[in-house]
């Protein structure tokens, strides 16, 4: 994780959109993808994003400059996450499916790459939905992001033995679904 | 270090790379003749690599256009709000209207009738003598008769 250059901050704190958008550009990636992780939905991600950057602006001008400004914006960004996911998992409804992921799918691909891609992507998104949310939190930050244990933990501000054991319940919690579902298929 | 405890390293610190370099050896030492964690470890890895090739994405340039037309709009309206409020202010102030004149011509007025009186009341107005002048203050007379039983509160007043 590189955090952005403090002089941008203070430029984006004072109205300079351009300033902003550098920090958009930075981060707008790993919130998107968290916010893709936790949702499993992109148009509940894409409004995620667009939720984390205005609430950041607004609190740019608060902000101390002596913390970290990424574990501030992920912060933001896992919350947003799970009340969306919350939210949405409410209505029952906008649910990510397979036709959607292989519609979504960059052109430029193979037809095989598509499918294998899409199929993976389908079974990864079906194996987290089914996971525990604050499980599904730490894993997507841990494995789709690659973030340490302090890190998240600085994010989550939960104590580093708290990720240890939501990592280690998550990936047996993973590996009990996808043995019930290969035995559900007779494989 | 007996199984159960390798495959607890195995499904977090060992695999996530947060273990010290002491366990990390003992681990692999443990993995070199034990089947059953080296396949635990073998599905671990598998699974992560599972949910690593979950592609990457950037959000779509339209996020982003959203975000710039929100907040130059909350900034607009912000500054806007400010300005009318200060242009309200201004107009109340310095725009010239019957009543305000009118009171502020009244208030002036009360304002010089006040200060005068004080002035008149707070300066001696009888100019005589330096015994006059005791005389009027402590209201005796020149013998030493008391001025002050006048019968009436309206001399005593004007004196």
């Amino acid at each position: 994780m590189r955090d952005i250059d403090p002089d941008i901050l203070k430029r984006a704190a004072g109205g300079d959109i351009e300033a902003f958008e550098d920090i958009y550009r930075s981060f707008s990636g790993f919130v998107y993808n968290v916010a893709l992780g936790i949702t499993r939905d992109r148009a509940d991600a894409e409004e995620v994003t667009q939720d984390v950057f205005i609430k950041a602006y607004r609190g740019l001008k608060g902000f101390r400059f002596g913390s970290s400004f990424k574990t501030w914006v992920y912060r933001i960004a896992v919350n947003e996450a799970l009340n969306r996911y919350n939210r949405s998992k409410k209505e029952k409804s906008r649910r990510l499916d397979y036709d959607d992921s292989i519609e979504s799918q960059p052109a430029h691909r193979s037809g095989a790459e598509d499918m294998m891609q899409s199929d993976s992507e389908a079974i990864c998104s079906m194996l987290l939905e089914r996971l525990d949310q604050r499980q599904r939190a730490c894993l997507v930050l841990r494995e789709i992001e690659g973030l340490s244990y302090k890190e998240i933990a600085a994010v989550l501000r939960i104590p580093v033995n708290t990720i240890r054991s939501r990592l280690k319940r998550a990936r047996q919690a993973l590996f009990e679904k996808a043995r019930k579902e290969l035995t559900k298929d007779g494989l | 270090m007996g199984c159960k405890d390798i495959q607890e390293l195995l499904q977090a610190d060992y695999l996530d790379g947060e273990l010290g370099s002491v366990e990390e050896k003992a681990v692999r030492e443990h993995l070199l003749k034990c089947p059953a964690c080296r396949r635990l470890e073998a599905q671990l890895r598998t699974q992560r690599a599972f949910l690593q090739s979950a592609k990457k994405e950037a959000p779509p340039e339209r996020v982003w256009q959203n975000i710039r037309r929100a907040i130059t709009t909350e900034a607009t309206s912000r500054e806007s709000g400010i300005r009318s409020v200060l242009e309200r202010l201004r107009e109340l102030l310095l725009t010239s209207r019957p009543v305000f004149a009118v009171a502020t011509a009244l208030t002036a007025i009360i304002c010089i009738v006040v200060l005068a009186g004080a002035i008149i009341l707070n300066q001696p107005f009888y100019a005589g003598n330096g015994e006059d002048y005791l005389a009027v203050y402590t209201l005796n007379g020149e013998n030493g008769e008391s001025l002050s039983n006048f019968e009436t509160t309206l001399e005593e007043y004007f004196l």
